[in-house]
């Protein structure tokens, strides 16, 4: 039998009034993981996350930690650590005070409250900060604060929602490293919640994708990014494009068919979209590149060119009406309106399946 | 710019100016002339004016300090009295409460106060004498034989009665600053393993301290110059400072009364400032809380 993961949420099942919010979900965290719910607002990421922290209850499933049903546990008893988007330190209470709050409970003496409480100043480069007054300090210094109080128990596993969301862009990406390099150094299991497709990139092991309470794909940053699982994935991540088409021919390898091209799809999802569709990202589109022999390739009228700085995109209209945008690095001097050619590897060619229902 | 700016200061400043100046007339006044008229001297009718301590000297140590001292008591019991009361009202409309019925709930605590006070005070009087309705139900429920007589003219009934005048104004700023509290800070107080008992006493409770501090100062201020409760529902003999002011003002004893009223505001002054201590405190959490 294989060891039980560190966390793993069965078939849980959340509904407010009509509103599901979590729809049967299916989820194993391992130890040391970063681990990342990705979602459109609205899609159910807080409230699983809650249900994880026990602060919400499941209407059924189960969710358990180390093996051990925690389903019915108070979050006071289930030993993770939380972080919430508005920092939530204690106004009333010092930086020391704030992080040492869950060490009271560890009947650890003076010193060695002090001991940690510097330690985790440190971990969170906030040196020196005991004595300061929570409130006096800036929105990234709040959320170290709030991260150093959540690990100082060293719990199991660490619940972070939107952290990040409430700071401007600078220091969010700042805190994204900073953040990626605790999670390393303590090697504690991170369960982050986050709406940025680039965060969730950037930061994490494994991303689930959320949409209305499923779990529409759980996969590594960088198989999620190429090879999206349903349309709703291909369009959440800036820069993919989700082409229509028809299936032709039946079995192992069928063939897809759109008005610019067919291609031959080497395994079939089980479940294939309807209306047939395939994902390709931007950056596989070359345009008047010179195909090689396996290359697909087809004509599109240029439409659209718009510079964005290190890339420029290309608005492409196939033959059928459909757009697709290629991006390229910036450089190629094409005025639009010209016909091109473009080329695409088939490996570059996402099969798209049903969203789950 | 800085023509216009003045101009603004100055119209803020007759704005504010009048309101006080009127306020000032209107309480000062007043005030001052009771710590002059303390100083006259009593005459068989009337009095003189003059410097003379003997109306304090009279008080501090005849049976009226007594009153002071026992009015200090009753004050200070029976506001500890409401305010656990008015917490456990406050904390029930905060958090047991849906949100929808809050207004409604805070709108039925001032509906008593629709009713004229001292109208109040004599239904309470009605409601617990010898032959009233409280009696009649508990002898009718067989929970006593005779009517029980401490219910009416006793410390009983003042306490009461001073509850009910004074604890729903209480309610109010506890409310406040109980409903000010971030939800998330008692999350996360949870979540750091402390359980609910832990988290009120360590969170709920000082965040909700400048509520209480000020929802004392309504009910101390109420129970300690109250004079109604303790002539109706205390009897004959039950005095608190209050009454002994109105008795003295009643055999024309001017001086008297009015050293009796210079002590009791001094009280008051005093109380007031080691508010006013905790007040910043009260700003201080308020902008640490963002409000
Ligand atoms: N306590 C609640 N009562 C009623 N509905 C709720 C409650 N909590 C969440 N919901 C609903 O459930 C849905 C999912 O909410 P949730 O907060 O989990 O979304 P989210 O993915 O975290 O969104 P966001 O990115 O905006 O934080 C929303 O439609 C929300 O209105
Ligand atoms: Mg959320």
């Amino acid at each position: 039998m294989s060891p039980s993961p560190l966390l793993h949420v069965h078939a849980v099942r959340k509904q407010f009034g009509k509103q599901v919010t979590a729809a049967g979900v299916d989820l194993q965290v391992a130890n040391g993981e970063f681990f990342t719910m990705l979602g459109p607002s609205g899609s159910g990421k807080s409230t699983i996350l809650r249900m994880i922290a026990g602060l919400e209850h499941p209407d059924s499933g189960r969710i358990l930690i180390n093996g051990q049903d925690v389903t019915d546990l108070p979050p006071w008893r289930r030993d993770l650590g939380m972080v919430f988007q508005q920092y939530a330190n204690f106004p009333h209470m010092t930086v020391a005070q704030n992080i040492a709050y869950g060490l009271r409970r560890r009947k650890l003496d003076r010193e060695a409250v002090r001991k940690r409480v510097s330690e985790l100043l440190d971990l969170v480069s906030l040196p020196g900060f005991e004595e300061r007054p929570v409130t006096r300090l800036s929105g990234g210094e709040q959320q170290r604060v709030a991260i150093a109080r959540a690990l100082a128990p060293r719990p199991r596993l660490l619940l972070l929602d939107e952290p990040l969301s409430a700071l401007d862009e600078k220091i969010r990406r700042e805190m994204q490293a900073q953040l990626k390099d605790i999670q390393r150094v303590t090697g504690t299991a991170f369960v982050y919640v986050t709406h940025d497709q680039e965060e969730a990139l950037t930061m994490s092991d494994r991303v689930a994708v959320l949409n209305w309470g499923h779990l529409v794909q759980v996969d590594e940053p960088h198989a999620l990014f190429r090879h999206p699982r349903t349309k709703f994935v291909a369009t959440f991540f800036r820069g993919s494009n989700v082409v229509e088409g028809k299936l032709v021919g039946q079995g192992r390898s069928s063939i897809f068919e759109c008005s610019a091209f067919r291609v031959a799809l080497p395994e079939l999802p089980s479940k294939f979209a309807h209306p047939p569709a395939v994902a390709i990202r931007g950056e596989d589109l070359r345009i008047n590149g010179h195909p090689s022999p396996e290359d697909i390739t087809f004509d599109a009228v240029l439409e659209r060119v718009v510079y964005r700085g290190v890339y420029t995109d290309y608005q492409l209209r196939l033959v059928d009406g459909q757009v697709v945008t290629a991006s390229a690095t910036s450089g190629q001097n094409l005025p639009a309106g010209q016909k091109v050619q473009v080329a695409v590897r088939p490996e570059g060619i996402t099969p798209l399946q049903a969203e789950p229902a | 710019m800085s023509a216009a700016v003045k101009r603004r200061d100055l119209g803020a400043a007759v704005l504010l100016g009048v309101p006080v100046l009127l306020c000032a007339l209107a309480i000062v006044v007043p005030l001052v002339l009771t710590l002059i008229i303390s100083f006259w001297e009593r005459q068989m009718i009337g009095m003189r004016p003059g410097f003379s301590l003997a109306s304090y000297a009279l008080f501090f140590d005849g049976a009226r300090f007594s009153v002071l001292q026992r009015s200090f008591w009753v004050a200070t019991s029976s506001t500890l009295l409401m305010l656990a009361s008015a917490y456990l009202v406050a904390y029930l409309i905060t958090f047991k409460l849906p949100p929808s019925r809050t207004r409604i709930f805070l709108f039925l605590l001032s509906v008593p106060f629709l009713v004229n006070y001292v109208i109040r005070t004599f239904s309470w009087a009605y409601l617990l004498g010898r032959t009233g309705p409280l009696n009649q139900f508990l002898q009718w429920a067989g929970l006593t034989s005779h009517p029980i007589d401490w219910l009416l003219f006793s410390d009983f009934a003042v306490y009461l009665g001073l509850v009910a005048a004074y604890m729903p104004f209480m309610v109010y700023p506890i409310w406040l600053s109980l409903s000010a509290i971030d939800r998330r800070l008692i999350e996360a107080s949870w979540m750091l393993g402390e359980p609910p008992l832990g988290t009120f006493l360590k969170v709920v409770l000082p965040l909700s301290l400048p509520g209480v501090f000020a929802a004392a100062i309504f009910g101390f201020v109420g129970a300690f110059g109250e004079v109604a409760v303790s002539q109706i529902l205390g009897g004959v003999g039950y005095q608190l400072m209050g009454n002994a002011i109105t008795s003295s003002l009643d055999v024309l004893n001017y001086p008297m009364a009015a050293a009796m009223s210079t002590v009791v505001v001094g009280c008051m002054l005093l109380l007031l400032l080691l508010w006013l201590r905790f007040f910043d405190l009260r700003l201080f959490l308020g902008k640490m809380l963002g409000r």
